[in-house]
């Protein structure tokens, strides 16, 4: 799955201080954030509903996704990162965004361990550059909510 | 394959049409077989297709379409007659025509098989010529000349009239649709920005955008829309294979097959369509024996009618066969576990016959095969369903079954009602919605009675069972509003109140799907952009009233019709009113009431977990309602306890905080069933109370009659 030889281009961003990337070639655009329309009784994970010039895009907060809820929120610029998976355009929030970066292959490490469990689903790879871990993650991991309906459940016995 | 490869493609949806046709010919010859018209032009449609075949070098379709043709030739010279054999071969050729076409559309060739059954069937049709119905065939000869010619001219009219037409790829008319619905979106937002403006000319050319909009809105809409008889002209094939195959005779009559539809929406209606006919047909019509034993006509009617109505279409399949049982349905669902017996004994005929519709429902029970109707029930619903569509069935068992479906005219852009409930605006279809009145909370003329965890309101003597939106869509925002409004809705003859803190205008918009992650929530049956740009979700009624659980309304007069006994009538009238808990009234058939005891609470004692009571050498098992604020404010010292008697003589006691009075004249009552309450509500003195029933108390002795969320409670 990933290619040990060629440099991985990854969109690097920060949420709650760690930084992290994801290939370019999932990502369509980076947009400040828009005025967001909740979702009631979606996962906690889905932000809202924005509208990205006439359609409506799905935005997922990537603090919330990742579980990282003990750190206190620092940034208060969100962005959001337009990802196109498999056709289908989902809005990533995230602290800050940074460069775009090419990694060498030996910087590049697929599989690292250990990692914390919330962050087990989703992380690739690790890249070190410059002393500063970037953690790869995996778009589609992001974009699959599968457990809509049990987190429907929890929130209407609220 | 040839040169004329790019003809192909063409060629094959003119086949596929003309296929089509030809099995509607087919089959109306088959009842008229002297129609000479028709025999010639399904000579002509055949004709057509080897014609083309030669050209395009597709040998086997030209074959037997070659031999299809020399049957038809000798059919139309008249020196064979049409019989049900001949009818089978040429409906054969159709079908293995029907089958090389998708082979050569799939694969690019015409597959393996040469039919050469067909051909020998047809061939063998062609000698089994039975002399006595041989007509005189120097007349024929002599007549068919002018008739071809004649023929000929029709068919150049009718070429010129298809000049007229251009075959458009549905792709292209579903982004013109797209576009077109992002115009009105523009529209709208232009509108708001320009709304007080004072520039004459900018006023003018935003009035003339906007008509020109509509226009143009509803112009790309009507280029989807399609007859419905594109897709019922199937429906006499399948009538007739499936009679056949039963040894049934079944007549099908068709109505309105002009009403035109969204062809998206005629898509998913066929596959119910095609499937309730079969229902109707295998289960519902009777044998010719058992019709004539019945008193029946021989032949099964089966009637298709489609007719608009408002904004949508009704679609009803009608059957004269032996109807639904509805005791066994009854059972069925007892056993089942849908309902309980008692619950099953206070419920109509038409809603023990929707049980059908219940998921996984008659696939493995009996209630298929002896009173038909029922395997992927539930998928038809959902189908229909899935297009904002409903169904309901009505039958009387004997006589026939009406399957009535009521489908939209079209799928992307509706009429809504803006409203807001907390921070949160949400859009309504202004299809469901009947009235929208005040909720005066502060008042005391119309209060807010609680049932469980349902509330109502009283509404010109009917009770409307009320959705709160915030609570129901786990809104945290802390609403003060005093002045809610109530949205009534009504879905299926359901009624119920959408409770929201403001209503704003109607607005035209356009339904985007949610994403696909976003879909399985119950509540909302899309998005929209607003005029200003804003994302707002679309409120499905529809699953909201569903999940009330709430069935068709009866009246108390009409359940109890079939008393004879007036004074027996008389005195099942006259109800103990008692307050259960502040501001909750319930009703006791006074027939059901023993006597009132005063009882010290330490009299109470508990029996596993059901509280009990002495009584006169007796243990009475207690229930009692509790709400949330009754058990903050702790245990009365002194309880009062209505004892109840039922018809089999068990014994009950309900405790209550204070008996009221003694009336008559309960009316409006309504029954509720739910995953988390089974009852029945009404009113009595202009006061909305809950009927309790007294086989309730005595039987089940609970802690809490009408639980809050336990599912088990009363079920």
């Amino acid at each position: 799955m990933i290619d040990q030889t060629t440099p991985h281009k990854l969109l690097t961003f920060t949420c709650h201080g760690v930084s992290y990337g994801i290939d370019v070639s999932f990502i369509q655009e980076v947009i400040r954030r828009q005025p967001t329309t909740r979702v009631p009784l979606a996962p906690p994970c889905v932000a809202g509903l924005i509208n990205l010039r006439g359609s409506i895009v799905t935005t997922v907060d990537l603090a919330t996704r990742l579980q990282l809820t003990q750190t206190p929120k620092p940034h208060p610029e969100t962005m959001c990162v337009i990802l196109n998976v498999d056709d289908e355009v989902v809005s990533l929030l995230v602290d800050s965004v940074g460069d775009l970066l090419e990694v060498p292959p030996p910087a590049y490490h697929a599989q690292p361990s250990p990692l914390s469990p919330n962050l087990e689903p989703f992380v690739i790879g690790l890249c070190r550059i410059a002393d500063q871990n970037i953690l790869h993650l995996d778009p589609h991991a992001l974009c699959a909510m599968t457990n809509t309906e049990a987190s429907y459940e929890e929130s209407a016995r609220c | 394959m040839s040169e004329h490869d790019e003809l192909v493609p063409g060629f094959l949806v003119e086949c596929e049409e003309t296929l089509d046709a030809l099995d509607e010919e087919l089959i109306a010859l088959e009842s008229t077989p002297q129609n000479h018209e028709l025999l010639n032009s399904i000579f002509r449609r055949v004709h057509n297709i080897k014609g083309m075949c030669g050209f395009l070098d597709f040998t086997i379709l030209e074959t037997i379409g070659h031999a299809g043709e020399d049957l038809l030739d000798k059919l139309r010279s008249g020196s064979v007659a049409l019989d049900g054999p001949r009818t089978d071969a040429l409906l054969s050729l159709s079908d293995a025509m029907r089958a090389i076409v998708k082979h050569v559309r799939e694969h690019g060739d015409e597959g393996e098989n040469k039919y050469e059954d067909l051909v020998a069937a047809l061939r063998a049709a062609l000698l089994d010529s039975t002399n006595n119905a041989k007509p005189p065939s120097g007349i024929n000869h002599t007549i068919e000349p002018p008739i071809e010619k004649e023929n000929e001219a029709h068919a150049l009219l009718h070429r010129n009239a298809l000049d007229n037409y251009l075959r458009v790829d549905v792709c292209l008319l579903d982004t013109l649709m797209n576009l077109a619905g992002e115009l009105v979106l523009a529209r709208n937002q232009i509108l708001q920005i320009t709304k007080d403006t004072e520039d004459p000319t900018l006023r003018s050319i935003t009035t003339r955008l906007s008509s020109i909009t509509t226009d143009l809105q509803e112009g790309v809409m009507k280029t989807r829309l399609q007859p419905i008889s594109t897709l019922w002209d199937k429906f006499p094939r399948v009538v007739r294979d499936l009679s056949h195959s039963t040894g049934k005779s079944v007549q099908l009559t068709v109505r309105g097959q002009g009403t035109e539809l969204d062809k998206a929406i005629l898509e998913a209606i066929k596959d119910p369509l095609v499937h309730l006919m079969r229902n109707a047909i295998d289960h519902g019509i009777e044998t010719p024996t058992d019709r004539v034993a019945a008193g029946k006509l021989e032949t099964g009617q089966l009637s298709l009618s489609a007719s608009p109505e408002g904004g949508n279409v009704i679609i009803e399949l009608t059957d004269d066969g032996q109807g639904l049982n509805t005791e066994r349905i009854r059972e069925k669902a007892i056993e089942r576990g849908i309902v309980t017996r008692e619950q099953s004994e206070t419920l109509s005929t038409s809603q023990i016959n929707s049980f059908i519709f219940a998921a996984g429902f008659s696939t493995a029970s009996k209630v298929t095969n002896l009173s038909g109707r029922g395997v992927g029930m539930d998928v038809v619903k959902s189908n229909i369903e899935s297009v904002g569509g409903q169904v309901e069935i009505e039958s009387t068992f004997g006589a026939g079954t009406t399957i009535r479906l009521k489908i939209p005219l079209t799928l992307s852009i509706i009429p809504t009602l803006l409203v807001t409930c907390g921070r949160e605006s949400f859009a309504l279809p202004e299809v469901a919605i009947t009235e929208v009145i005040r909720l005066n909370q502060t008042e005391h003329s119309a209060p807010v009675v609680c049932v469980g965890d349902a509330s109502f309101i009283e509404l010109r003597g009917a009770l409307l069972p009320l959705i709160f939106i915030d609570k129901r869509l786990g809104m945290n925002d802390d609403s003060t509003n005093q002045e809610r409004m109530i949205v009534i809705v009504s879905i299926d003859g359901r009624r119920a109140g959408l409770v929201v803190d403001r209503v704003h205008d109607i607005q035209e918009i356009v339904v985007k799907p949610l994403d696909s992650r976003l879909e399985s929530l119950p509540c909302f049956a899309g998005a929209t952009i607003l005029g200003d740009g804003r994302v707002v979700l679309i409120l499905d009624p529809s699953a909201l009233v569903r999940e009330l659980g709430l069935r068709r309304i009866e009246s108390v007069e009409s359940l109890s019709s079939e008393a004879t006994d007036i004074d027996a009538r008389a005195a099942r009238d006259e109800h103990l009113i008692i307050e259960l808990a502040p501001n909750y009234l319930g009703v006791l058939p006074l027939s059901a009431v023993h006597r009132i005891e005063k009882v010290p609470s330490d009299a109470l004692h508990r029996i596993g977990e059901v509280p009990v009571m002495h009584y006169r050498d007796e243990i009475l098992p207690l229930a009692r309602v509790t709400t949330p604020k009754e058990s903050v404010s702790g245990e009365p010292r002194e309880l009062s306890v209505v004892v109840i008697t039922t018809k089999d003589g068990a014994k009950g006691g309900l405790i209550v905080s204070s008996i009221i009075d003694i009336a008559q004249g309960l009316h409006s009552v309504t029954t509720i069933t739910g995953e988390r309450y089974h009852t029945q509500v009404g009113i009595i003195q202009n006061r909305s109370v809950v009927v309790i029933e007294p086989e309730l108390v005595a039987l089940t002795g609970a802690e809490d009659l009408y639980p809050e969320t336990s599912p088990g409670g009363i079920a």
